[in-house]
Formats: structure tokens, C-alpha cells, sequence
């Protein structure tokens, strides 16, 4: 695993150094847009951590171009905005995940890494979550590297959770990816099926489970 | 348009049908005059005075009682005749001619005055008096050309009313189209002016649509609205420097504070950059909203509220506190900002969260018309320090928060004309009701 940082504070740029060599493998650091072009251009990365007030411009202008390289390195904007609008303008210009500043030593890392491990799914199409994962392109489901078998809808239902693992999967969300137009939502339909679901991961002895939220949805967590 | 207040529409309507009252007024006194009198007013005039003045005299003969009036008329026409004949004999005054006091034609009188060469020589008339005719011939008697004008201004069946019916008509018409004509390009730019709100910079009037009366007003209105932009982009590039500046830092001490090996040490700094950090933002908030007011427009307060619970999920569940949500069947549509709408719930449910007793509950309700209420089961807050808990830096007793995040509620409140409400959950708790404006349909 190779990361970039793109950061100007010399303090920080080597705290971030240290940090995400020691957590994700070997980082490298640059301290404007000029020399991270030329970095991306001699050497793959899987992540750049990206600020956005370099010496010379804004982070944002160098997402398109880190875009058009393949492998494309995942991108994590590091921001002293909080403006809603400047995060929005981050996350268009195809930011994987934005962390504000100042942020939580832990957190910054564990976003780091769900930006790779997004990525990798991506390469791969395999998400995975606690012991469970999900084949997005063979459309299998295996708990222990155990097989088990999903019916049609229970399997659409349980990628849209698992794509949201951690965060709320609101009830329309989880319609619209399990009904098609045509089909004639009973208002426990989703309820049912997910129980269903839910017994059928039980069964094989998963480690994740699904989470109810009255009024919202429901939520795919690691146990 | 407010009432009250001044309108130049109605003014200038209103000057308008002066002008054109005048205007008939005038007109119509001048023809009178100019077309003189061949008689026939003089002489009507004073029959009719002369059939006033009439009464029956003891042994029936008409008597004709001396009026101011009619002395006056007498002094005006030195040539006046009259003879007022009824059943039961007849008076005369003046020069009556030989031939009506005959019974036949009257001579040609011998005062002729220009005009066309015609005269009335008499008027006969007749007349009621109680149960019996009485007949009435004047004669001798022809109006100047002021004295007729004045005489037809006077009668009020054929003139004075129908003079009055067009003026009321053309000052009814100009008062109710004038200002109409008038206020129409007015209206034009102020409905582009509508279109002008906080959150859209370099809008500006246009200009070429506007009448020439207003364009001075309305070139000093985009003047003045360049300056508030000039100003407003001034006040971001601050706000956005200052968050730099501040974070900056901040980040720097935060990372550089994973180094402090006494663990106890480190986690009270910590938690002090943290709060810092949180102040940070809250006040950088703050001083956006207030500089900067957001774009209003309609959103749907169940998706808001909906959305910004849901984003509160994983750290509520991490406290061990439950989260729910209510109200979300249908839509409930109110005007404002919905990202300061977001920023005010998420600041409450993050207060709840907070103040949540680990194992009970946090639910977030949103109900029609436009009320948000985020209930909690914590210590709730005294009723006695319920508004001072809205003013900056203020904190409840158990907070450990920074003291702005109600405030920032508070004032999100404020710039959508709703309020803020705070009440005991049944049980304990605080409940607190944000109440939007309804959607203006």
C-alpha cells in the first residue's frame, strides 16, 4: 500500500507521514500541486491524502487529473472548510471522502482505509464486512468463507446494506434497490423480507447484524 | 400595496380628473355664454320664480307676493312684464304689450342684442295652484351672455346633473385606470426584484425595463446591491481564512498531542482541543449565517430532518443510545434554508445524544405544518434557564458542551421567523420544538 500526502504544514505533513506509513504501509509526503503531479506521474499510489490550500492552489484542481490515472488512487480531502458548499464542491470533483480539520487521529485513519477498502471492491467487486462477504459480481453471499444461499431479493437488499455498512440505509433506499417499478410494495413487504434476511445470516453465524431504526431504515453493523 | 401610504398612481389620477372636471366645467359655461340668450332662459327663469311667489288672493284673483328674489329680477329686467291669469281674474306688472293684454301675439320688442335676429318676445306657461291652472306670460326680460352661463349652470335637470354624471364618470374611470397604466411598469420591477434573494450574488434590476422616472432609483438599487456583494464576498473570504488560520493549528496540537505519553494527560488535552475545535466551527457557523444569509427557498422538513437523524445513527449507537424517528409518511413543506435547517437539528440531536442516558431513547419528530421536535430522557434543563441557555456561551448545569450550539439553533430560528420551544419530556427529558414557517403554497 502506497500513500501520498499533499499537505504544505511541514508539522503535519510529517505527523501524517508517520501516521499512515505505520497504519496503512509506505507514505510519501510532497508539499505542492507541482510535485504531486510529479509524484502520481513516476510512481501508483492507492491513496492521496489531499489538502486543500496548497502553496500553489486549491487541492480541488488536481482530482480531475489523479481521476484520469489508472489504477485511479482513492482521494482524501483534508479540509479546513466546513462550509457545506466547499465540502459539496470536494466530494463533486470526485473526492472519495473529505475529513475536516483539525480530526480525530483514529478517524482519519479509519476513513483512509474505507476509501482503499472501497476501492478494492471496486477492482475486485467483493465488499466485505465483519466475516460476511458479498461477490457484487458473481452475486454470491459466504459467512466464514461458507457459501450460502440468497434468495433474489434478500440478496439485492442485503448489498444495498452492505455498500452502506455502518451507516443508515434508509427505507426507500433499500426499496428502490430490492422493487422494481412494476412490483406492488406491501408497506411490511421490506420488513418481511429482511427479517427473513436476518434469521437466514443468524443461521449461518454471522458476525454482522442488522439494525432496525424506527421511522429511517435499517443499518448493516460489524458485530 | 400597504394602505396608508402615499400612491402617486392615485395622486396623478386624481390631479388627472380635476383637470378634466375643470376641463367640462369651463367648456361648458364658455359655449353657454358664447350662445347667448334669445329669451328663453330669462324668461323661463323668471316664470318659474314668479309661479313661486303665487297665491290666491281672498276673492280668487292670483296675487303675486314680493320676493327677494324676485324684487331682484325686477331690478336686473327694467323692460320685465308679467301677467298671471287665473280662473278667478288676473295681475300684470311692468309694460304688458296691448296684444297680450288683448289675448292675441305680443309686438316685437324693441330690443334686439346681435345673435341670429330671433327673440322670444314671451313665455306662457302653466301652471298648478292647489286645484286650478294658472297661466303665467313673461316677457321683457333676456340674460347677458354671463347671466346665461350662470343660469344653465344652475338648472339642475337639464345641465347641472348630466354635467355632473360625465364628471363623476371620467373622474371614476381615471381613478381606477390611471393608477393601474401607471403602477404597471413599477410592478414589472419590483417582480425582479422578487427574484432577488440573500443567497444569489450578482443579481441585478434590469435596467432597460424600467420607465425613465425610475431608472435613477432603480441604477442607485444595483449600486447599492454591487456593494453588499463587494462586501458579502469580502466577509467570506474572512470567515474562510478564519477557519483556516484557527484549524490550522488546532490540527497541528491534535496530532502533535498523540506524542504526550501520560495517557490520563493526553486524553484531558484531547478533550479540550476537541471542545475547541467544536467551538470553532459553532462560532465559524454563526458568523456565516449572520453574514451571509442562505438562499430560502421551499424543502421538504421530513427529508431534512430524516436525513440528518440518520447521519447521527452511528454515533448514537456507539453511545448506546436508541434513535428514532417520527412523521415520516408524508411531506411537510416549509420555506427557509435547508442547510441551516440540518445544522439547527443536527446541533439538537447532537445535544440529546449527549445528554441521552445511556439505554433510553432519542426520537425526532417532525409534524405538519413545519415543527421539528427532537425528545430526549436526559436531565433535561431547569424551566428557569430555558432561554438563557439560548444565548451564547450559556450552559446548562450538566453540558459540557460549548455553550453555542443552541445558540446557533436559536438563531437559525430567527432568520426563518420560527421559534424555538423547550419543555419537559413526560417522564424527564428535554424536549425541544423548532417551528417553521409553513410552505407558502
Amino acid at each position: 500500500m502506497r500513500v501520498l500526502v499533499v499537505e504544505d504544514d511541514p508539522q503535519l505533513s510529517a505527523w501524517l507521514k508517520t501516521t499512515l506509513s505505520d497504519a496503512l504501509g509506505h507514505a510519501d509526503v510532497v508539499d505542492n500541486l507541482d510535485e504531486a503531479l510529479a509524484a502520481v506521474g513516476v510512481q501508483p499510489f492507492d491513496l492521496v491524502v489531499l489538502d486543500r490550500r496548497l502553496p500553489d492552489g486549491d487541492g480541488i484542481t488536481l482530482i480531475s487529473r489523479l481521476a484520469q490515472l489508472r489504477p485511479r488512487p482513492g482521494v482524501l480531502m483534508l479540509t479546513a472548510f466546513d462550509d457545506p458548499v466547499e465540502i459539496a464542491r470536494a466530494l463533486d470533483a470526485g473526492a472519495d471522502d473529505y475529513v475536516p480539520k483539525p480530526f480525530e487521529p483514529v478517524e482519519l485513519v479509519a476513513r483512509a482505509r474505507a476509501v482503499i477498502r472501497r476501492l478494492q471492491v471496486d477492482r475486485k467487486g467483493v465488499l466485505t464486512v465483519g466475516n460476511l462477504s458479498f461477490d457484487t459480481a458473481a452475486r454470491s453471499v459466504r459467512v466464514a468463507n461458507n457459501p450460502i444461499p440468497v434468495p433474489r431479493r434478500e440478496l439485492a437488499l442485503l448489498e444495498a446494506l452492505v455498500r452502506r455498512a455502518g451507516q443508515v440505509a434508509l427505507r426507500e433506499v433499500l426499496e428502490a434497490a430490492a422493487y422494481g417499478f412494476d412490483d406492488e410494495i406491501q408497506s411490511n413487504a421490506l420488513d418481511a423480507h429482511i427479517s427473513r434476511l436476518r434469521k437466514r445470516l443468524r443461521a449461518a453465524d454471522c458476525s454482522v447484524a442488522i439494525k432496525p431504526l424506527r421511522g429511517l431504515g435499517y443499518m448493516l453493523e460489524a458485530g | 400595496m400597504p394602505r396608508g401610504q402615499p400612491s402617486i398612481a392615485r395622486l396623478a389620477a386624481a390631479l388627472l380628473s380635476l383637470v378634466v372636471a375643470a376641463t367640462i366645467l369651463c367648456t361648458w359655461t364658455l359655449v353657454s355664454a358664447l350662445q347667448g340668450d334669445d329669451g328663453l332662459f330669462a324668461q323661463y327663469d323668471v316664470a318659474k320664480v314668479i309661479q313661486a311667489s303665487i297665491s290666491r288672493g281672498e276673492d280668487g284673483a292670483p296675487v303675486v307676493s314680493s320676493t327677494s328674489e324676485l324684487d331682484g329680477i325686477k331690478r336686473a329686467f327694467p323692460d320685465l312684464w308679467y301677467v298671471v291669469t287665473t280662473e278667478g281674474g288676473r295681475v300684470h306688472y311692468g309694460p304688458v304689450p296691448a296684444s297680450v293684454r288683448d289675448g292675441g301675439a305680443a309686438a316685437p320688442s324693441p330690443a334686439f342684442d346681435g345673435g341670429d335676429g330671433l327673440r322670444l318676445t314671451h313665455w306662457t306657461i302653466a301652471a298648478r295652484l292647489g286645484a286650478k291652472t294658472v297661466q303665467i306670460q313673461v316677457g321683457g326680460a333676456v340674460y347677458s351672455p354671463a347671466q346665461a352661463a350662470l343660469s344653465s349652470l344652475r338648472d339642475v335637470n337639464y345641465t347641472a346633473i348630466p354635467l355632473l354624471v360625465v364628471t363623476a364618470a371620467t373622474i371614476l374611470v381615471a381613478l381606477l385606470t390611471v393608477p393601474a397604466l401607471i403602477a404597471r411598469p413599477v410592478r414589472q420591477v419590483s417582480r425582479s426584484a422578487e427574484r432577488i434573494d440573500g443567497g444569489s450574488h450578482g443579481i441585478r434590476l434590469p435596467l432597460g425595463e424600467a420607465p425613465r422616472e425610475l431608472v435613477p432609483m432603480v441604477a442607485a438599487f444595483n449600486r447599492a446591491l454591487e456593494r453588499i456583494d463587494v462586501a458579502s464576498a469580502a466577509q467570506r473570504r474572512f470567515l474562510s481564512n478564519a477557519a483556516h488560520e484557527l484549524r490550522t493549528p488546532l490540527t497541528r496540537v491534535r496530532t502533535g498531542l498523540e506524542r504526550v505519553e501520560d495517557s490520563d494527560l493526553r486524553r484531558v488535552l484531547v478533550a479540550d482541543v476537541q471542545s475547541l475545535s467544536s467551538t470553532v466551527t459553532m462560532l465559524l457557523q454563526i458568523a456565516r449565517l449572520s453574514s451571509d444569509s442562505p438562499e430560502m427557498r421551499r424543502f421538504d422538513l421530513v427529508a431534512a430532518a430524516r436525513a440528518t437523524t440518520a447521519e447521527h445513527v452511528p454515533a448514537a449507537l456507539a453511545a448506546g443510545v436508541d434513535i428514532a424517528f417520527s412523521g415520516e409518511g408524508d411531506a411537510v413543506h416549509v420555506t427557509g434554508s435547508e442547510t441551516a435547517a440540518r445544522i439547527a437539528v443536527g446541533n439538537l440531536v447532537g445535544n440529546a445524544l449527549q445528554h441521552a442516558r445511556s439505554g433510553r431513547s432519542v426520537l425526532v419528530e417532525v409534524r405538519p405544518p413545519g415543527t421539528v421536535r427532537v425528545i430526549d430522557h436526559g436531565d433535561g434543563v431547569e424551566t428557569g434557564i430555558r432561554s438563557e441557555v439560548l444565548q451564547p456561551f450559556a450552559r446548562g448545569r450538566s453540558s459540557d458542551g460549548t455553550g453555542l450550539g443552541l445558540a446557533l439553533v436559536a438563531q437559525v430560528m430567527a432568520m426563518h421567523g420560527g421559534g424555538v420551544a423547550m419543555d419537559e419530556t413526560p417522564g424527564g427529558g428535554l424536549t425541544v420544538s423548532l417551528t417553521f414557517r409553513g410552505a407558502e403554497a
